[in-house]
């Protein structure tokens, strides 16, 4: 494929997301990136049970009431490249081990809905708001598992860096060189699993 | 001289389902490629070792598992006197493989647990932890598979009909056996 | 979920198996002639495609062999297994 060198007068910032990759190829761009299937599922609404919401690295999953009563419960990515918006079953067996593990008294719950969303992981599970080596292409994305709080700070930086084809001192470090320079930074192991 | 110290105390019996550790029980993992490694492992224990997937083969003394194209698991059919041990078949293999450079010979008695199984209640139990389908595993004598049990590797292997040997890795099987009498009570 | 062939055990569940990514990337003949550019490209750029995808995949659970895959990652549905060292089978 070939690789657009200049997009002239025009810019073009890239939010898709686990997406990040196909519209890159477009452009015969490859990123530091894979695609994979993350769940979450969500039980039959119960009266308040849980107030807060409770993460934990140990035994890793995750659970908080919604205001309707109902649980919601995730965890970790499955570990292959997929588009196909449906996780496996052994990583939800794993994930509802773990809350039992947590509180057994969620045994005899049911769960209503379950749904795979596609993340993009970046190799040191941090994000990329960067210009590239297109002229004018930029992305944002790479935001993984935890892209969701981060959100109304990211949409900031990444105009700030389209609007001055430079990068904001703040979002500086997570330019897409870094894994030409080496300069990574480490979410994983800052982060554990929680974030 | 064996130094084993087992792992699982005692028996379990249920409806359809007894359970015991076999102890001490000598295993090894024997690795290699080579056409001469196979016959050198055949005149040695005078059995050959199985080149069908998910196969075993038997001698009067010895067992020979499949587990991978160059990777099988020998264990002693009866349990070993632990005052009369002496290693000598992997003292017999160590001289005709690992010292000709034909493959490895590892001890790994005290790395795995053997677990037998017998009753008509053993596949209720593995189905309720297992992703692998036993249907033709159980109606054949001498099938091996390598697979998952409550999130733990095993190796089962069909000895007879409704009796099965699985092996554990030893920190695993106190846990393993723990989950097994939880879910066998529940059957 | 989906089964997978293992190309020495044969038909067993996915959740036996560890992905391990895009395949044939050769690995540098020569490091230490490589570029900066050159070893992002073959430690870290990937082609994450959505569709067919050549991947590496090892039976843990099972016989601990690698092998090849080809699988649309779109749907999940996988194309072809074939061993480590052997030409993909299809295009
Ligand atoms: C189950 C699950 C649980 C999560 N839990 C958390 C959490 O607890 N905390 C947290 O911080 N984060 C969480 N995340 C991650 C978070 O949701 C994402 O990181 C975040 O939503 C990404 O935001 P975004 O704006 O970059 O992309 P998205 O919100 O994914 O938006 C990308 C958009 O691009 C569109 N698109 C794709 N391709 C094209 C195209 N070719 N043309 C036009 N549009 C296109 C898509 O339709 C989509 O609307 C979770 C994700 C999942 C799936
Ligand atoms: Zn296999």
């Amino acid at each position: 494929m070939k690789q657009l060198r200049d997009l002239s007068k025009q810019k073009i910032g890239v939010v898709a997301a686990g997406h990040s990759s196909v519209i890159a190829n477009m452009a015969g761009l490859k990123l530091p990136l894979e695609s994979k299937p993350l769940q979450a599922l969500v039980s039959e609404p119960v009266k308040p049970i849980i107030d807060t919401v409770v993460m934990s690295n140990a035994v890793h999953a995750y659970v908080s009431q919604s205001d309707k009563g109902e649980l919601v419960i995730g965890a970790g990515t499955d570990d292959y490249v997929s588009y196909s918006q449906k996780g496996s079953h052994d990583i939800v067996e794993g994930t509802l081990n773990a809350i039992l593990e947590l509180y057994p008294i969620f045994s005899r719950m049911r769960m209503l809905r379950q749904w795979g969303g596609i993340v993009d992981i970046c190799p040191d599970a941090s994000p990329i708001i960067s210009k590239t080596s297109i002229k004018g292409l930029y992305f944002n994305c790479g935001w993984g598992t935890g892209g969701f709080k981060a959100t109304p700070g990211s949409g900031d930086l990444f105009a700030h860096t389209i609007a001055n084809d430079e990068p904001h001192k703040l979002n500086a470090a997570f330019n897409i060189n870094r894994f030409v320079s080496g300069d990574l930074v480490d979410e994983h192991g800052a982060a554990a699993v929680a974030h | 001289m064996l130094n084993y110290n087992h792992t699982i105390k005692e028996e379990k019996s249920y409806q359809g389902l007894q359970m015991i550790e076999m102890k001490p029980v000598m295993k090894l993992i024997v690795r290699g490629k080579k056409r001469e490694f196979l016959s050198a492992i055949g005149k040695s224990l005078n059995m050959v070792l199985p080149t069908k997937a998910n196969t075993s083969t038997q001698s009067e003394k010895l067992t020979a598992l499949w587990l991978s194209p160059d990777e099988w698991m020998i264990f002693s059919n009866g349990v070993v006197k632990e005052n009369t041990n002496s290693y000598e078949t992997e003292t017999l293999l160590n001289k005709n493989i690992s010292k000709l450079d034909l493959g490895a010979v590892v001890d790994v008695t005290d790395q795995f647990v053997r677990i037998n199984l017998k009753g008509d209640k053993i596949y209720n139990l593995f189905q309720t932890g297992s992703p692998f389908n036993f249907n033709d595993f159980r109606n054949k004598t001498g099938s091996v598979t390598q697979t998952i049990l409550a999130k733990i590797d095993v190796i089962i292997h069909n000895q007879n009909r409704n009796e099965v040997n699985l092996f554990v890795r030893r920190s695993f099987s106190e846990h393993l056996f723990a989950w097994m009498n939880d879910s066998a009570s529940r059957l | 979920m989906f089964l997978i062939n293992c190309p020495f055990c044969g038909e067993r569940e996915q959740s036996e198996f560890k992905a391990g990514g895009e395949a044939h990337i050769v690995r540098p003949k020569q490091p230490t002639e490589l570029s900066d550019d050159e070893w992002a490209e073959y430690l870290f750029m990937r082609k994450n495609i959505k569709g067919v995808q050549f991947e590496r995949w090892n039976h843990v659970h099972g016989c601990r062999k690698w092998f090849n895959m080809v699988r649309d990652t779109s749907n999940d549905q996988i194309k072809a297994v074939y061993k480590m060292g052997e030409k993909p089978p299809i295009k």
